[in-house]
């Protein structure tokens, strides 16, 4: 490592690497440091993207595609099924499911080998400051404090940003914004061609049960649940009393717990000297809990304004806010329609649930996507929906 | 819980024992301390064809690239090139290779349990923590695949293995002579008692070295490297990626003891001249599961596991082991004397038609039947004494 980059980076998830590497093949000088020795480990996320919105970014590449789906579908309490796809277009397959342990490190060799310099097992523990800018951070490697200075820091250090805190930006969350999720992958299952979300109490209080394909006989099964919503109930409980009566013949080949923050958007993402990418920005989507995209875009934004601010030379939230507009007037608005749809969803009873699945009997919603097919819902059912009436405008 | 066979840590060896002792008609449960299979990696992720093969999973998504040969660096810097007729190793994603190792075998009917630790054995019954808890397992035969420093095998007091060395890693970007050929660097300043290597994947490589642990500087042995001049030229910037880690050499003198046996790591079931475990480690496996189903049943007892595995790799195993004490003993100028050996084009020659990753043995006797028999015994004594 050296004394001085660019733009340093603080986080190696797919929000980070592709920052760096739009940085890098802008001409910047890049570092981007990972406190894990191996990048992508632990997976705590469902692994689902769009297929459109990831090949804005990468080429797909099959040693990091686990499987392909052909839309999402939705279960109600009573078991009826709403298929949605989000290519109104086409009967091809829409959806990827990730193997993530391969795509993110893939991500990470890609801004290495377009210039950045990837640093793992690189810890921040600190920025440093000058004349209110940011211009640096402290970093812990093999035991020794580096003082490394740059002219932007970016955050992506995921959900309660530390980069973010220690710039003055309070990413802090109450217990009741965080899902709590648990995942396992299984085998000996067989696991449908779609991306399956169950709704209702009986699956998860607060949140949904969700199988994501992921091979041939595995799937990520999982589930998210608000802890205001489930009292007592243990997220881990609940999976497995799924498991034991939808799929007893499967077996559990790996288990990971995370929290998905689920409350909309972050007051700031930019300070003088500093911006906030990805789950540190809580730009995953409070509805489906999908974020990797999203960072994605963001990091492609982020990195687009670093390159402005150092051709104009300042970096300063008068430059960098440009990144904060341009996310919020795309996925932030994006995550403010899923936070209302979020909303509203987990207030309905199961029995509501069920009715609104029923209304959509005569519908063929296979080609749909989550906007269109909620304005069918409405439609049909405008009184339990009424909340939703500005969402189609 | 009660179970025929028991086996502890699912890395390659467990997965493929617990596959064999489950075909051959076990009740099977296999145990892994970690909540995912594959982590921490502690292999540098380079598996020869027949290892492969030996695997029995064909050529999944795990296979990152594959290698047609080597450039052995003598400290002089003297360039030899080892290439076979065709791909002779793949570069693997470990993680996902040893979860395809997991999956097949889970799909063969053994049962699998994530974060349980073993504890300890106590005749037929295992005590274990899984998610927290204190739990009891009964097994008739219970299978220690813990790797180096196996548990199981402490538990029971089985010897470990005779010497370890420790080998670091990271991943950047680097510009290989050519992407299919592994780099291979050999000298006393550079890796004491093994070597270095870098191998190649998709404009990245894996650069690293195992060395004897008399001291304990294997990071600044690492950081070296980085000064050789030929990696230097190769290799700019970035560590994408860490792996450390101990390999085993010479198996204990016994690997079974009453109703427990060690296998894969755990057993030294490792190849001394490359430190790669994949490969022993799934023939003796496959015999350990086997053994295990039919001892279930009171057909044979483990005798037959420790006598069958020493057959198909005890030859092999001490040979290597001699030819890895010899090269570890010379001096850098005995290696630059080796490497211009084997330089000269009828050696270069039976490199090409008889070099294997897993039997340096066979190579080693068609070098002595044509090269100049004095100058090899000088140079690998011991162990070249052994195939006569």
């Amino acid at each position: 490592m050296k004394g001085r980059y660019d733009v340093i980076i603080v986080g190696a998830g797919p929000g980070g690497s592709i920052t760096a590497k739009t940085c890098s093949e802008g001409g910047l000088d890049v570092l981007l440091i990972e406190k894990r020795q191996e990048i992508g480990d632990p997976v705590r996320c469902a692994e689902g993207v769009g297929k459109d919105a990831l090949k804005k970014h990468i080429e797909p590449d099959n040693k990091w595609i686990a499987s392909e789906v052909k839309g999402s579908m939705l279960i109600a309490p009573d078991g009826t099924e709403i298929k949605m796809s989000e290519d109104a277009s086409s009967n091809m397959k829409v959806g990827y499911v990730l193997e993530r342990k391969i795509f993110d490190r893939t991500l990470a060799q890609k801004a290495a080998m377009a210039g950045a310099e990837v640093m793992v097992k690189t810890r921040a523990i600190g920025l440093l400051r000058s004349n209110g800018m940011v211009t640096g951070i402290k970093a812990m490697y093999m035991g020794e404090t580096h003082e490394i200075k740059t002219d932007i820091v970016i955050g992506a250090d995921g959900i309660e940003s530390k980069v973010g805190r220690w710039g003055g930006i309070d990413t802090s969350l109450k217990p009741g914004d965080i899902e709590t999720g648990v995942q396992f992958l299984v085998s000996n299952i067989d696991p449908g061609e779609y991306n399956k979300f169950y709704l209702g109490e009986k699956y998860a209080p607060g949140g949904y049960q969700w199988i994501f394909p992921k091979g041939e006989h595995t799937a990520n099964v999982g589930l998210g649940i608000l802890g205001s919503k489930s009292g007592n109930i243990r997220a881990i409980s609940l999976l497995q009393r799924f498991l034991e009566i939808h799929m007893p013949q499967a077996k559990i080949v790996e288990m990971v717990v995370g929290g998905v923050p689920v409350s909309g958007p972050i007051k700031q993402t930019v300070t003088n000297g500093l911006m906030l990418v990805g789950d540190a920005a809580r730009q995953s989507d409070p509805l489906t809990g999908g974020g990797i995209t999203n960072a994605m875009d963001a990091g492609k934004m982020a990195g687009e304004v670093c390159i402005k601010a150092k051709e104009k030379g300042d970096y300063s939230v008068k430059t960098l806010k440009e990144y904060e507009d341009k996310w919020r007037a795309t996925i932030g608005k994006e995550l403010a329609k899923s936070l209302r749809v979020k909303n509203l969803l987990i207030k309905l009873t199961d029995e509501q649930l069920n009715q609104l699945a029923h209304s959509l009997k005569d519908t063929d919603s296979s080609k749909m996507e989550l906007l269109s097919l909620l304005l069918v819902l409405f439609k049909k059912n405008p009184k339990l929906l009424w909340e939703l009436r500005t969402l189609f405008k | 819980m009660k179970y025929d066979v028991v086996v502890v840590g699912a890395g390659p060896a467990g997965a493929i024992a617990s596959k064999y002792a489950a075909r051959n008609g076990a009740n099977t449960l296999l145990i892994e301390e970690h909540p995912s299979i594959g982590s921490p990696v502690q292999c540098a992720g380079l598996i020869s064809n027949a290892a492969l093969k030996e695997c029995e999973i064909g050529e999944g998504n795990f296979v990152l690239a594959k290698m047609k040969g080597a450039f052995v660096y003598a400290p002089n810097k003297e360039e030899l090139m080892v290439r076979g007729k065709d791909v002779k190793a793949y570069v693997i994603d470990r993680k996902i290779f040893d979860r395809s190792l997991v999956e097949h075998s889970v799909d063969e009917g053994v049962d699998f349990l994530l974060k349980t630790r073993f504890i300890g054995v106590e005749r037929d019954k295992i005590s274990v923590i899984s998610n927290g808890e204190h739990k009891q397992i009964y097994a008739d035969v219970i299978i220690g695949a813990d790797g180096i420093q196996s548990s199981v095998g402490r538990a029971v007091g089985i010897a470990g293995c005779k010497e370890f060395i420790t080998g670091l890693q990271f991943e950047a970007p680097y510009v290989a002579k050519d992407p299919e050929f592994v780099e291979i660097f050999i000298g006393n300043n550079i890796a004491p008692g093994f070597f270095a290597w870098v191998i190649p994947f998709k404009g990245m490589a894996r650069i690293g070295l195992a060395k004897h642990p008399n001291d304990s500087h294997t990071w600044h042995y690492l950081e070296n490297l980085l000064r050789h001049p030929i990696i230097a030229s190769r290799y700019k910037s970035s560590r994408t990626e860490y792996v450390l880690g101990g390999i085993p050499l010479g198996p204990p003198f016994k690997t079974t003891k009453d109703n427990v046996m060690i296998v894969g790591d755990a057993a030294g079931q490792v190849k001394p001249t490359s430190g790669g475990g994949v490969y022993m480690g799934a023939i003796c496996a496959k015999i350990a599961g086997e053994v295990a189903a039919r001892a279930a049943r009171k057909e044979t007892d483990l005798g037959e596991y420790e006598k069958r595995w020493r057959n198909a790799i005890g030859r092999e195993l001490a040979i290597g082991m001699r030819m890895h004490k010899s090269l570890g003993r010379l001096s850098d100028d005995n290696l630059n004397e080796f490497i211009s050996f084997l330089n000269q084009p009828e050696m270069r020659k039976i490199i090409t038609d008889y070099g294997d990753m897993d039997h340096p043995s066979i190579l080693l006797q068609k070098l002595a039947s044509v090269g100049n028999k004095k100058q090899l015994i000088k140079l690998l004594g011991a162990a070249f004494k052994t195939l006569f």
